[in-house]
């Protein structure tokens, strides 16, 4: 029985409306795509972290690190004594970056990763291969030349570099050039990062990154290293610890690849929650289309009853038919899903890069027949979960339905009228509850991943559920204020608001497509103007320090450069037209990450200046900017200042005390007041630079703020900076203005992903409404030629159809409007903000609502061409024919 | 043993302004091989009691036994299994699925009992070419004339050789040509096949075409007797 | 380890050996045959010197390239123990590795410690012990080939006299002696399952050395030539070239002494990482 459904009802019934299957199919589908592509970037992004983490580690079953500063290279020989440890290799890491001087991607900056590695003991701890001969020709000549450096061979014909070519390298004292005297095959090491990796040796990257006597990390091989040899490596770590205290990790590779996840997971389940957003969408799609179908056929159905099929039966049919669908769909999806991924995966990784501050580049996206099986399962699941509530509906139709004339009963997905009446309360409960869930959580601890798959779905069921009485408490009044007008335009406008009041369902089955399609643009609208204004108005105020930053090349916005050495700083001093007064200072900054209970924090290490500055570049919360630097610059007492997302992480308050782990241990700092900075969604720390020189023996500078002398124009100011600094340290110097610009470009890009979803979300609104709009037109033929008859003539009948459209496509912007605002403001204030980590302020994208609301209408049109041109077309006779 | 039994049969339907009885105790037994047209003014219930006997509805109250077997407290699966086996239903608009041909609408109620089509296609075939229809076997409703896609109606209706055939209005949608040779089809199937048949019509003629002659009115049995000659001869190629 | 073993031996039959080549050779005619390592403990003498100072070519020769020169100071001189060795290498030109100095302590029980002096960072940095069967500053050379081999630490078998190879030893017989790693510490720091030796007949200087890698793949042939006596009074011969081929790759590297001076006095402190550290 089930085969024979299958086989003559389900697949036929398909493609006997080929039009609507398939534009169902395609909104499931582009949900589904978006999904599958973000999941596959995801797991790609972090699959392709480990891969590097693994290459870098090599033999070595844990690695000593203590976060950007580095530590002494004494640290070694107290390793080396542990029992158990057979090996120790020292390493300094640098990101460096390289500026592409020639050919079509001239100016094109890349990150580059340098391993500073002792090249006498490395092959006990990792392996670098070359095609014929070896990596390194005459160590002698390299070792003893700081300028030496290996590249790998992927990298160098990526930029057209060969062996004993010259490459410009950012340095800590400045631009330097490096002589290549190598290229290394994809093996080991060399395969980290997408092969943006290059290696010098450790002496030569300790005198070029400002690192002398210093490692960034300590790579241990223990003794008979085998897999799986827990207790030794157990032991080991455990006495290296307790020799070196506080403010230094001792980790496996593997937890360094959590840190990752860590630190991109907040980003990455922004990027699912919105993808699942637009699954969901399709769902409603879905649910739509065979309410809409089962409409259609009720007559049908009733007869199958009637002749003998159970309602057990028919409900089969209807998922069997959604089955073969969403299968189709699930299909068709992976494969659009691996497009998308390829599509997107550059620009998330380097968001994600852009985030964290790690070199992250996906070199192989997996996108397998593994990701398409599951593709195909979700596109299934996904529709046959949708047409549960409907084929529920369909099951309940009577046998004696068989003896209805079709289109006489004319219920969509809410059904009978009892049900019209229950479900906008429960639609309102739904919403309501998100409400109440926002004022109770807490931000600080992580969302449950149950809660945080159920939100998006509690409010777009809600905000659908809820529609009827945006439809019903807007049409009532309009047709109240027409009452007393006359006029056969009036008349026509009229009848047409009162066929959508006269048919709720068919009139919500219309207004639900656009409705969610719009409603996932607002929100999406709404995410990334108030992200943008909130951390705009932070960081014009952040760094209207002056008129100009000084750093050394590399993406200066994000602060991903290559530190100089501070004695630069006598050299910008020694520039003419550099403002040295103390209502002006330069601002010095070192940025830097550390660890703070097992989290990456970001230390932003500033130069003392005097109170006649005021500060500004600190947004305190709970102080003035004076007070607050004022105290954060006392000689006293060590202070901090820290950031509101910390602050609410960690529960901290300004008053009580902030330990931190440094290289010379721990120390306890004062919190002196709490700021906004939305550097990174861990938090952000505020120290005086004396104190990171102090305890991190750290004296390299991030980037100098600073002003020109009242009278100069700070663009001559640059141009001379960059005709001397610039030519002899390969010194940037930007324009704040410029460096507005160029964050507004990183956030955009950041949320590059949100514009594939807009248009997701507004191609499913467009195609479903226009699969709405058909059947609806074609049921009511028989209404028209009994209209035409009557004496309604053809424009007054295509006027009627066009305010139709018209009127269902602004009620579909006006519920998206209210309830994608209410959904949004409610999604920036609590999941945005655990997401990411920051206090964002809720922004009302009045322009984007223009533009939703022109969209809106301008879809409801196009949508209604057809019907129009049929209404208008259609001879009374065979109307009235129409069964 | 009558195979159809209709016993104080009433059914109300509830108004705003207080419930309304359209049927006010209706009885009345069929035996195998009548042809009872039922007749009756618009608002007589005819059609009402039609639906009750097919399980398509519930009567407020009495009885209905098909072959001895009351349906009244049938479950939903088992009144199912009754219309799919014991009754066969012809509707005044057909009722076919559109998007099966004429040999499998035919053959639904063995397609609806799991049959394959293949165990089907020969008595498909077979009351298809009965009806004079078989060479339009694997044409759609869409490709068929009124007349034809009620004889494919009809083959449905025989399929599983029920006891007891329904007919609401048959030749209602049909010209008066048509609808003679469709009222002659059923005739043949009373008489060579010796199945009841129950038909509601509001015309006269077509209720001439029966054996025996049931009038409703005002929801009442008004008058129940033998129609004495029958109307029609079929046409040399159905004879 | 094997190495107390090998120090209780060594002294005993070098000494003897020694004696018997005297004789021999004094006697200027073969009153017996020597067996292998008779053999290969007179050629051990022959270039035994205890102390010298020299200044040195080294020629790498890469396929397809130009060929690269450098060129370095050497002192060598032998520990109280008469057994091993310390050097110090000092490079003069080019000017990308001048100043550079490697120091070489060979030690008896333990592995050989060899540091590495970069003057363009001022410091010494240690080649650890798995580096040392790799090449010796990029040359063909190995560490472990550069280091002096103990008698002790291989077994010998073979002795039968052939013409040696190579023009340069035309008209002399050579011994022809396999020497086999003594125990599998001995083979993993040299890297070689087995060497074939020529060996002069005359005055028991290596001609030539075939290496085999450890699947016994033929990969490197040493070649000795411009023999000279540097010790008239003890007997003393060097080679002042000696060439390695890597028979793989095709390249080379040729070590040639310019200037040699033998026991003229090396102090104590050349061996020393103050000394190493020095630039001049």
């Amino acid at each position: 029985m089930i085969l024979n459904l299958f086989r003559f009802f389900a697949v036929r019934n398909l493609m006997s409306s080929p039009v609507r299957t398939l534009l169902t199919l395609l909104g499931v589908a582009l949900g589904i795509a978006l999904f599958s592509g973000v999941s596959a970037i995801n797991a790609s992004t972090l699959s392709s972290f480990k891969e590097s983490v693994d290459a870098v580690a090599g033999k070595s079953s844990l690695t000593v690190s203590a976060g950007d500063a580095g530590f002494s290279e004494q640290v070694e020989e107290k390793l080396k004594k542990i029992p158990g440890v057979r090996t120790t290799a020292p390493m300094i890491e640098s990101k460096a970056y390289y500026r592409q001087k020639d050919g079509p991607e001239a100016g094109k900056t890349s990150l580059i990763t340098v391993f500073g590695i002792d090249l006498l003991k490395e092959q006990s701890v990792r392996t670098y291969q070359t095609e014929g001969g070896e990596v390194i020709e005459d160590p002698l000549e390299f070792l003893n030349q700081p300028d030496s450096i290996i590249l790998t061979k992927e990298f160098a014909k990526l930029h057209d570099l060969k062996v004993n070519d010259a490459i410009e390298l950012a340095s800590a004292a400045g631009s330097r050039t490096f002589v290549v005297r190598g290229l290394l095959s994809p093996t080991g090491p060399a395969k980290a990062y997408g092969g943006a990796v290059a290696i010098m040796d450790i002496d030569g990257a300790r005198v070029n990154f400002g690192k002398e006597g210093k490692v960034d990390r300590i790579d241990l091989v223990l003794q008979d290293s085998a897999p799986g040899q827990p207790e030794v490596k157990a032991q080991v770590a455990a006495r290296a610890r307790e020799i070196l205290g506080e403010g230094y990790q001792v980790e496996a590779p593997e937890t360094q690849s959590d840190h990752l996840q860590h630190m991109v997971g907040a980003f990455q389940g922004m990027l699912s929650f919105l993808s699942a957003l637009a699954l969901m969408i399709g769902m409603v799609l879905v649910a739509n289309s065979v309410s809409v179908a089962i409409t259609e056929r009720r007559q049908e159905i009733g007869t199958l009853r009637a002749l003998g099929a159970t309602r057990a039966k028919i409900f089969f049919l209807i998922l069997g038919e959604t089955l073969v669908m969403g299968s189709a769909a699930g299909l068709l999806g992976a494969l659009l899903g691996n497009s998308v991924a390829h599509a997107l995966v550059g620009q998330v990784s380097q968001s994600l890069a852009s985030q964290s501050g790690m070199p992250i580049q996906v070199r192989e996206l997996h996108y397998s027949l593994r990701e398409i099986l599951h593709a195909m399962l979700l596109g299934t699941s996904v529709s046959v979960a949708a047409a549960f509530w409907p084929a529920r509906k369909a099951m309940n139709i009577p046998p004696m339905a068989a003896l209805k004339a079709r289109g006489a009963d004319l219920s969509g997905i809410i059904g009978e009228s009892q049900w019209m009446k229950v479900i906008p309360w429960l639609g309102a409960a739904m919403l309501v509850y998100l409400f109440v869930n926002k004022l109770t959580l807490n931000l600080s601890e992580p969302m449950s991943p149950a809660l945080q798959a159920l939100q998006p779905a509690l409010g777009v069921i809600g905000s659908a559920m809820v529609a009827p009485w945006v439809i019903h408490y807007t049409l009532t009044p309009l047709l109240h204020l027409l009452k007393n007008s006359h006029g056969s335009n009036i008349l026509v406008l009229r009848m047409a608001l009162e066929n959508l009041l006269r048919a709720p369902s068919r009139t919500l089955s219309n207004v639900l497509s656009l409705l969610v399609g719009l409603m996932l643009v607002i929100i999406v609208s709404v995410i990334n103007i108030s992200f943008k204004n909130s951390v705009s108005a932070w960081t014009t105020k952040a760094i209207s320090v002056g008129d100009m930053a000084l750093s050394s090349n590399g993406r200066v916005v994000a602060f991903q450069v290559q530190p100089l050495h501070e004695s630069v700083l006598e050299l910008i001093k020694k520039t003419p037209g550099v403002d040295l007064s103390n209502k002006r200072p330069i601002v010095v900054m070192r940025y830097m990450k550390v660890n703070y209970q097992g989290d990456p924090l970001v230390i932003k290490a500033l130069d003392p200046t005097s109170d006649e500055s005021g500060y500004p570049y600190i947004d305190a919360l709970d102080r003035t900017a004076l007070e607050a630097g004022h105290e954060l610059f006392s000689d006293a007492h060590d202070s901090v200042l820290i950031s509101e997302n910390l602050a609410k992480r960690y529960h901290k308050k300004t008053g009580e005390v902030l330990e931190l782990d440094t290289p010379t241990g721990r120390h306890p700092f004062a919190i002196a007041a709490t700021i906004r900075d939305f550097a990174s969604p861990n938090g952000v720390i505020y120290l005086n630079r004396n104190a990171l020189k102090k305890y991190w023996k750290d004296n390299l500078v991030t980037i100098f703020f600073l002003a020109a002398k009242p009278g100069v124009n700070p663009v001559d100011l640059q141009n001379t900076f960059n005709s001397t600094l610039g030519k002899t340290h390969g010194i940037v110097t930007i324009l704040n203005t410029e460096l507005v610009g160029d964050l507004i470009n990183v956030i955009d890009q950041s949320f590059s992903f949100n514009k594939a979803v807009q248009l997701a979300a507004l191609l499913v609104g467009l195609i479903g409404l226009l699969n709405t709009m058909l059947v609806s037109i074609f049921e009511r033929t028989r209404e028209f030629g009994m209209l035409r008859a009557v004496g309604m003539d053809r424009r007054q009948l295509s006027k009627m159809v066009l305010w139709e459209c018209l009127a269902q496509g602004s009620l579909g912007v006006l519920a998206a409007v209210v309830l994608g605002t209410y959904l949004s403001w409610l999604w920036v204030t609590v999941n945005l903000a655990q997401a990411l980590g920051w206090v964002i302020h809720f922004s009302f994208p009045t322009s984007s609502i223009l533009q939703v609301f022109f969209t809106g209408v301008g879809v409801a049109l196009i949508a209604g061409i057809l019907p129009v041109l049929r209404a208008s077309q259609l001879t009374i006779r065979k109307a009235l024919e129409h069964e | 043993m009558n195979i159809l039994k209709v016993q104080d049969i009433r059914r109300s339907f509830p108004q705003p302004s207080g419930a309304v009885e359209i049927l006010k105790g209706i009885s009345f037994e069929a035996s195998k091989g009548e042809f009872i047209s039922m007749m009756g003014p618009s608002g007589s219930g005819k059609s009402t009691l039609l639906q009750i006997i097919g399980g398509l509805d519930q009567a407020t109250k009495g009885s209905v036994q098909v072959e001895g077997q009351a349906i009244q407290s049938l479950s939903d699966q088992a009144l199912s299994l009754l219309r799919r086996r014991r009754l066969g239903y012809i509707f005044q608009f057909f009722n076919l699925v559109p998007t099966l041909s004429a040999l499998e609408n035919a053959a639904l109620p063995a397609l609806l009992d799991g049959k394959s089509l293949a165990s089907a296609k020969p008595r498909a075939m077979e009351l298809l070419q009965w009806l004079g229809v078989d060479h339009r076997a694997h044409n759609r409703p869409a490709q068929l004339s009124g007349g034809e896609m009620q004889r494919v109606a009809i083959a449905r209706a025989l399929f599983l050789d029920p006891p007891l055939i329904l007919a609401d209005e048959p030749t209602g949608n049909l010209d008066s040509k048509t609808g003679e040779t469709v009222l002659m089809l059923l005739q043949k199937a009373v008489r060579e096949r010796g199945h009841t048949l129950l038909m509601v019509t509001h015309d006269a003629k077509a209720a001439s075409y029966g054996t025996r002659m049931i009038r409703l009115e005002d929801g009442l049995l008004h008058s129940d007797f033998p129609i004495s000659t029958p109307h029609g001869t079929l046409p040399g190629n159905l004879q | 380890m094997n190495e107390t073993s090998s120090v209780k031996t060594k002294s005993t039959p070098h000494f003897a050996a020694a004696t018997l080549a005297i004789l021999a050779a004094a006697s200027g005619a073969w009153a017996t045959e020597l067996t292998p390592k008779e053999v290969m403990s007179r050629s051990e003498s022959s270039r035994k010197v205890s102390e010298i100072t020299a200044t040195c070519k080294l020629t790498q020769t890469t396929k397809g390239k130009d060929a690269k020169l450098k060129s370095f100071q050497w002192w060598r001189k032998i520990a109280d123990n008469s057994l091993d060795y310390r050097t110090l290498v000092r490079f003069t030109q080019p000017a990308a590795v001048k100043g550079e100095g490697i120091l070489i302590v060979e030690k008896d029980k333990a592995e050989n410690e060899v540091l590495l002096y970069l003057p363009a960072f001022k410091k010494i940095r240690r080649v650890e012990n798995q580096q040392q069967t790799g090449k010796f500053m990029g040359s063909e050379f190995s560490y472990s080939d550069i280091a002096t081999p103990h008698l002790d630490d291989y077994t010998y078998s073979g002795g039968k006299q052939e013409p040696c190879p190579g023009k340069t030893h035309s008209g002399v017989a050579c011994y022809l002696i396999e020497a086999k790693p003594a125990s599998p510490k001995i083979q993993e720091r040299t890297g070689y399952q087995r060497t074939m030796n020529w060996v002069r007949s005359d005055n028991f200087m290596v001609a030539q050395v075939e290496y085999f890698d450890l699947e016994n793949s033929l990969i490197k042939r040493l070649e000795a030539s411009d023999i000279r006596k540097v010790d008239e009074a003890h007997s003393k011969w060097m080679a002042y070239r000696t060439e390695m081929h890597q028979l793989k790759t095709g390249n080379s590297s040729l070590i040639e002494f310019v200037t040699a001076k033998v026991n003229g006095g090396v102090p104590e402190s050349t061996f020393t990482q103050q000394n190493l550290s020095r630039s001049e």
